[in-house]
């Protein structure tokens, strides 16, 4: 069991004079978010999303499922996000700590409870065949926020995701392989993206925590928004209470955030597509 | 598939004993002590090596430090083909670290596959058909298509210890797993190596055909025998461990009188003795080579921190 060693006091103190004065140990502003990047993979589907230096890798992949009987117009979407011991050494392989419980938890809620990807349009045979999304997280490196970072890579990855075209006659299905079909992209209600927020006491809210912040910190606030200026998910799981007015605060702050983001995604998306064959008509 | 072989050339444009453009990127990883990605082509893997460190009462060792080796799969999570692949970690790491020089300590090493395990990745492979629902207009691509594996290539595939590439890493991906690990440990540079393991996965396509170093995804699926081979590197490795009192790190500089000792070989598929020794000494070369790119690379690695 690997424990994480507490910052020298004198760090935190530093850390909370330069706060108190507005300004943050990498050079941002309290509100500014690390730079966002996105690597994509060979295949449609596997991104990798790095914020600052908190990197994680989402990958989608699609098979075909039979519904359940209650629900038999309906595919699934899975998510595996366990944290490996390379995000950092605290983390370990079968075990999960709180704060990893926490962060998958939030993702669950965040991805798949607010309905992103619409699961009535996965199905291909009402009863018989569905697609079942899985979406595979790996935590590579655990720079602080790794639920932001992960929450992006997740919706980027199923953004560029396609599965393959098919058709149906009568009780025949037939897939088409990309090369024959295009393959088409997935059905989407919305973006919705976490933002985190740490609280210093008596100190303004910061966005996007690094991993001395979060450590240091007496407790934070993860928003999950969409372009559409609507709340999805807010989580506040202990820390120091928190007036009303703040709240209000950052969750004005995050509309904003939000939509940045959802442009930022579009653009390299948009990018990427530039760079890859997908269309064979 | 048409045979690579009287054209001297590969599907890819490539010659019959050329590899594929390595990506070598070492220490990406912020939290971990050393990290590093290693790649074929599209066939890559990131790992990272943090350590010594605090290790857990019940797996603590007294004379040497433990050594934790995970995989994760770019899909899913773990099962047979990665526990395999553990294994082969296993058998290679405990001889190339200096494990007792930190005695109630815990090394890991953690390997993340880049690329999809399931082998063959020609047109459809990639999502998991039933077959039963699948019809093809192409008759002649139909085989390639249908999962699980054609016939004909089961027929091909008469050896008894022949697993379906379905159910374990193919010989690039577990080449890739190897070399990322040891760009990790040596860029964590906390742990001391007596040697450099460095591999190679090599495919006969046919059995009148040469061999091919680096096989693509698939001329592996398409092969008839396929061999991975790990060569270390170091000075005086054939020699007893305890006369290697050096870091691996330090013999960036030292090109020449490097030693190289066989540390893994596997192997499967349809093959004679000589077809074997031939593709041993073509890993020899193919080694040497990755070798002297992970020096370049580590080199300019280590300047870039010296300037920072």
């Amino acid at each position: 069991m690997v424990r994480e060693i507490d910052p020298p006091s004198i760090q935190k103190e530093f850390l909370l004079a330069a706060l108190a004065e507005g300004k943050r140990l990498d050079g941002r502003i309290p509100l500014e978010q690390r730079k966002i990047e996105f690597v994509f993979g060979e295949e449609l589907g596997n991104v990798e999303c790095r914020l600052g230096k908190t990197a994680v890798l989402a990958q989608v992949t699609a098979s075909i499922v039979k519904p359940r009987d209650d629900r038999p117009y309906e595919g699934f979407l899975l998510i595996n996000s366990e944290i490996g011991p390379m995000a950092s050494s605290v983390y370990e392989n079968g075990r999960s700590s709180d704060s990893e419980i926490l962060i998958t938890r939030l993702l669950e809620k965040s991805i798949r409870r607010t309905e992103a990807i619409d699961r009535e349009a996965l199905c291909i045979l009402a009863g018989g065949k569905v697609w079942q999304l899985r979406l595979t997280l790996h935590f590579l490196s655990d720079s602080g926020n790794l639920l932001d970072c992960a929450s992006l890579a997740s919706m980027m990855a199923l953004k560029h995701f396609r599965k393959p075209d098919v058709e149906v006659i009568g009780d025949e299905v037939i897939i088409h392989s990309p090369e024959e079909r295009a393959p088409v992209p997935l059905a989407m209600h919305h973006t919705p993206l976490c933002l985190t927020f740490a609280y210093f006491e008596n100190l303004s809210p910061i966005l996007d925590p690094t991993h001395l912040e979060s450590t240091l910190c007496s407790g934070t606030l993860t928003v999950t928004m969409n372009a559409q200026r609507e709340i999805c998910v807010l989580s506040k799981a202990g820390g120091t209470p928190l007036s009303v007015e703040e709240i209000m605060g950052v969750v004005r702050v995050g509309v904003d955030k939000v939509r940045d983001m959802v442009k930022i995604m579009d653009e390299a998306l948009e990018k990427d597509r530039e760079n890859r064959v997908v269309e064979v008509r | 598939m048409a045979s690579a072989g009287p054209s001297r050339r590969r599907s890819d444009g490539r010659k019959p004993h050329e590899i594929r453009p390595l990506t070598i990127e070492i220490g990406e990883l912020d939290r971990a002590d050393g990290s590093g990605r290693f790649g074929f082509g599209a066939t890559s893997a990131l790992a990272s090596c943090s350590g010594p460190l605090e290790v857990r009462l019940n797996q603590e060792l007294p004379t040497r430090a433990t050594l934790e080796i995970s995989h994760r799969p770019l899909e899913g999570v773990g099962a047979t083909a990665s526990r395999a692949l553990i294994t082969t970690l296993e058998s290679i790491y405990p001889s190339a670290l200096r494990l007792s020089l930190y005695p109630r300590s815990l090394i890991q090493i953690i390997v993340q596959s880049l690329s999809s395990s399931s082998a063959p990745t020609l047109s459809t492979g990639r999502y998991n058909e039933s077959p039963e629902i699948y019809i093809d207009t192409e008759p002649e691509t139909t085989e390639k298509n249908v999962w699980p594996q054609p016939p004909t290539q089961s027929a091909l595939a008469v050896d008894k210890k022949e697993k379906s590439p379905n159910t374990s890493y193919n010989f690039s991906s577990r080449a890739v797993s190897i070399n990322s690990a040891t760009l990790a440990i040596l860029d964590a540079g906390s742990i001391a190596m007596t040697h450099l393991p460095i591999a190679i996965s090599i495919a006969s396509l046919s059995d009148d055909d040469g061999l091919v170093v680096d096989p693509s995804i698939e001329e592996e699926y398409n092969s008839i025998a396929r061999f991975g081979f790990a060569w270390s590197f170091g000075k005086n490795v054939s020699l007893r461990e305890d006369q290697n009192q050096k870091d691996s790190n330090m013999d960036v500089d030292e090109e020449e009188d490097e030693e190289m000792e066989l540390i893994w070989v596997e192997s499967e598929g349809k093959f004679d003795k000589e077809k074997f020794s031939d593709a041993l000494e073509l890993s020899k070369i193919a080694c040497r080579q990755i070798l002297s790119e992970i020096r370049a690379k580590l080199g300019e690695t280590l300047e870039c921190k010296r300037l920072q």
